[in-house]
């Protein structure tokens, strides 16, 4: 029975999957991503890790893609002219390396070595993963640096988006900028009629 | 243009910043409206009261012999400023009237409401009622004639109604006419419009 | 497992909670005029029914006999799904919430929840973040300007304020969370919240972190995108908001979504802040059926209480200009959220 799940989810992720990548309009394409996605949480679900199927929705169906879908509207990006099929060089690049990796995948994850769970843990157990990922230096150190490099990316991304007052123009000038903000409150969410 | 300077505080205090005491007290106000009186008129069952001198519904007076009062003057067809009134006179010989109306025709529809024919007419033939449900299925219907005017100064011959005497100007001329007092006058010179409670028509009954 | 008794309960539950939360949208709807007209010195709705009572039902009837206009500029295949993507968060969130105390059935611990999730709290969120979609499709697929105002309105706001919310929540989970405890489970979060202090004040969240409830009851008006949040169909600017160009059954499922919402937000700030079904002196009632019943009946009055808040609060403030509504979610709200969530860390660190 769960296999049989198992398996429509599967389905319903690559399908998908491909769906996205030969969908004309863009927002189908996000929304065909966003099944794909639920659909991934769905398997999740099934393996018994309800705490990755829950961040799976909650970051990527929930946050992520909310954004591309904001980015995609609010740029009103347009359906892609051309032929169905393109005959690019890019299109069989990309076919190719995903039939590379299929067929990696196929040989290596039968004989990968998994190592057992430490007694007592349970994937959907929120102690046992804090447990994991903050007492493992090399673990920690990785958590720590993604941080630290996600928050450069946001400073940086508001540094590049703000505008600048007439006087901060001339500081700039001057070659003393000011200090970004940084937490970096998101003043300019995107939305419709914010910007002046 | 006119340019009104608003006192503004420089800075709110804290209290005004944070919003929620100011939120307090208006929740505490919208509170005391939710168990507070209701205003609102069932208007089917409840009817608004107004003031003696409404101008409504027209409507002919009869005399004490039930005959119409009107003498076809056209007085109060000169004086309508809508052009709403349509007299055609036909010759009578009664002993204190040579004309009576033939055809008097009032359009509802395009009238305003005004009373200066009340003002105008010199026999205070015509009166305004404080009817106002005028309702009718075509624009024919609201044409009144000189039956339902007579049907409605029937209906309402109790009532006391705008009457010439409350513009204070005509009567005077007029022997037999009650004077005009000025201080009536001034008082209801524009129909007040005074909302009477459920309660209150049951207790005044 | 599950047992066959728990499974008998949640399916009876689900059926019941599933009717009962759409009737009760419905029955919503009424009371919004109702209230509406009585803050404003008006009766309200009374003519329908007895003193009005059924307005509800004419509405519906009316909705459903209504032309279901779709307009040719719409983008079809979306437009159409966009209103039951708004309703499926609504009417699934609430299936991790219980609404009564836990009991005995032949041996059996039975919880009064549709579905015991281990990770409920997440579950909560995962749910609440996918209800913007609905928004958002039915905005976008209207091919119209107002809507999609509108619609970006509603996503912005939502997202903003699903952090601060979140936050709140942390603060609930650290103070429920103990060794040897799944805090993340939600039957566990109203579980910590059954003792005393002191003897007589509830051990609710709501008192041992008013900050984060106060929080959250904010956040919780912006996500249902009530007033003085509701930006998003603000009809000044933008005639009707997100659903300008919905009629008959697919505007009624946008508005039912919201009232259903309503409610389930009502359900989750009672369950996580205000003690779910606990009420003070559960414990010296003897008989488990009564206790029960007397559990749900708490349940029940709390998530009236805060639906009527939210209706309060809608005839009470203006709304919120936009830059005030950002400036409310990321530079009050999301700090102090934040810094109620670590005081209640650093006060859990200390008292252990």
């Amino acid at each position: 029975m769960s296999l049989v799940i198992f398996i429509m989810f599967g389905c319903v992720a690559v399908g998908c999957a491909l769906a996205m990548v030969f969908a004309r309009n863009p927002v189908y394409g996000a929304i065909a991503l966003i099944v794909c996605l639920a659909a991934l949480a769905g398997e999740y679900l099934l393996l018994d890790a309800p705490l990755l199927a829950a961040f799976q929705i909650l970051v990527y169906a929930g946050a992520i893609m909310v954004l591309y879908l904001f980015v995609i509207m609010l740029l009103n990006v347009r359906r892609e002219e051309g032929c169905r099929w393109c005959t690019d060089w890019r299109t069989y690049l990309g076919f190719a390396l995903a039939g590379l990796i299929g067929i990696s995948f196929l040989f290596k994850a039968s004989n990968v070595a998994h190592p057992a769970p430490p007694a007592g843990f349970h994937v959907y157990d929120v102690t046992g993963v804090a447990y994991t990922m903050f007492t493992d230096p090399t673990l920690l150190f990785v958590i720590e640096a993604l941080g630290v490099l996600l928050l450069m990316s946001v400073v940086g991304a508001i540094y590049l988006g703000r505008r600048f007052s007439a006087e901060e123009e001339s500081l700039l000038k001057r070659g003393e900028p000011e200090a970004s903000k940084g937490k970096g409150a998101p003043d300019d969410v995107p939305c419709g009629e914010a910007a002046p | 243009m006119a340019t009104i300077n608003v006192q503004r505080p420089e800075r709110l205090t804290l209290a005004e910043r944070l919003y929620l005491p100011a939120i307090l007290n208006g929740l505490r106000l919208t509170w005391r409206h939710i168990w507070g009186e209701r205003v609102t008129l069932q208007y089917p069952e409840e009817e608004r009261q107004f003031k003696r001198v409404y101008r409504g519904v027209h409507r002919l007076n009869k005399d004490d012999k039930g005959r119409v009062k009107c003498v076809a003057c056209e007085m109060c067809a000169a004086s309508c400023p809508a052009h709403c009134i349509t007299i055609k006179a036909t010759e009578v010989e009664w002993p204190e009237r040579d004309k009576i109306p033939k055809i008097f025709e009032i359009d509802e529809l395009k009238c305003i409401f005004c009373g200066y024919c009340v003002e105008a007419c010199p026999e205070d033939a015509i009166h305004m009622t404080r009817h106002y449900h005028l309702i009718a299925r075509s624009r024919e219907d609201m044409i009144f004639g000189l039956d339902k005017l007579l049907a409605i100064y029937d209906e309402t011959k109790e009532q006391e109604v705008l009457r010439g005497v409350d513009f204070g100007m005509t009567h005077a001329r007029i022997p037999g006419k009650e004077a005009a007092n000025p201080d009536e006058v001034q008082k209801l010179a524009y129909p007040v419009v005074g909302v009477v409670t459920k309660a209150e028509t049951q207790r005044a009954q | 497992m599950i047992s066959q008794e728990q499974l008998i309960v949640s399916l009876v539950l689900g059926l019941v909670l599933m009717l009962a939360m759409t009737a009760g949208a419905g029955v919503f709807t009424f009371f919004e005029r109702k209230i509406a007209g009585w803050t404003q010195g008006r009766y309200g709705p009374n003519r329908a029914g007895p003193k009005g009572y059924l307005q509800f039902l004419a509405d519906g009837i009316k909705f459903a006999l209504k032309e279901d206009v779709i307009q040719d500029y719409v983008v079809k295949p979306v437009y159409v799904i966009a209103p039951g993507l708004m309703m499926i968060p609504a009417l699934v969130l609430y299936a991790a919430l219980p609404i009564g105390k836990p009991f005995v059935w032949n041996g059996n611990e039975v919880h009064l929840q549709i579905v015991q999730a281990n990770v409920g709290v997440l579950y909560l969120l995962a749910v609440a973040s996918i209800a913007v979609y609905g928004i958002v499709f039915g905005a976008w697929a209207s091919n119209s300007r107002y809507p999609f105002f509108g619609g970006v309105r509603a996503s912005a706001q939502m997202i903003s304020y699903e952090l601060a919310m979140g936050l709140s929540i942390i603060s609930v989970v650290l103070l429920t969370s103990e060794p040897g405890i799944n805090a993340l489970s939600i039957s566990n979060i109203v579980a910590g919240q059954t003792g005393y202090w002191f003897g007589f004040i509830p051990r609710w969240n709501l008192f041992a972190n008013p900050v984060a409830f106060f929080v959250f009851l904010v956040c919780m008006f912006a996500e249902t995108n009530r007033l003085p949040f509701d930006l998003a169909e603000a009809e000044q600017e933008l005639v009707g908001g997100y659903h300008t160009e919905y009629s008959a059954m697919k505007f009624a499922s946008f508005m039912l979504s919201e009232y259903v919402n309503m409610i389930t937000m009502s359900m989750v700030m009672v369950t996580l802040f205000v003690g779910g079904w606990h009420f003070p002196g559960i414990e010296a009632i003897r008989s488990q059926a009564i206790q029960v019943l007397l559990s749900i009946g708490a349940f029940g009055i709390k998530v009236l209480f805060f639906c009527f808040l939210f209706l309060w609060v809608r005839w009470t403030l203006p709304r919120f200009r936009y830059d005030q509504l950002m400036h409310l979610g990321w530079k009050a709200l999301l700090p102090v959220a934040l810094a109620s969530a670590l005081g209640t860390a650093i006060a859990i660190a200390l008292r252990v």
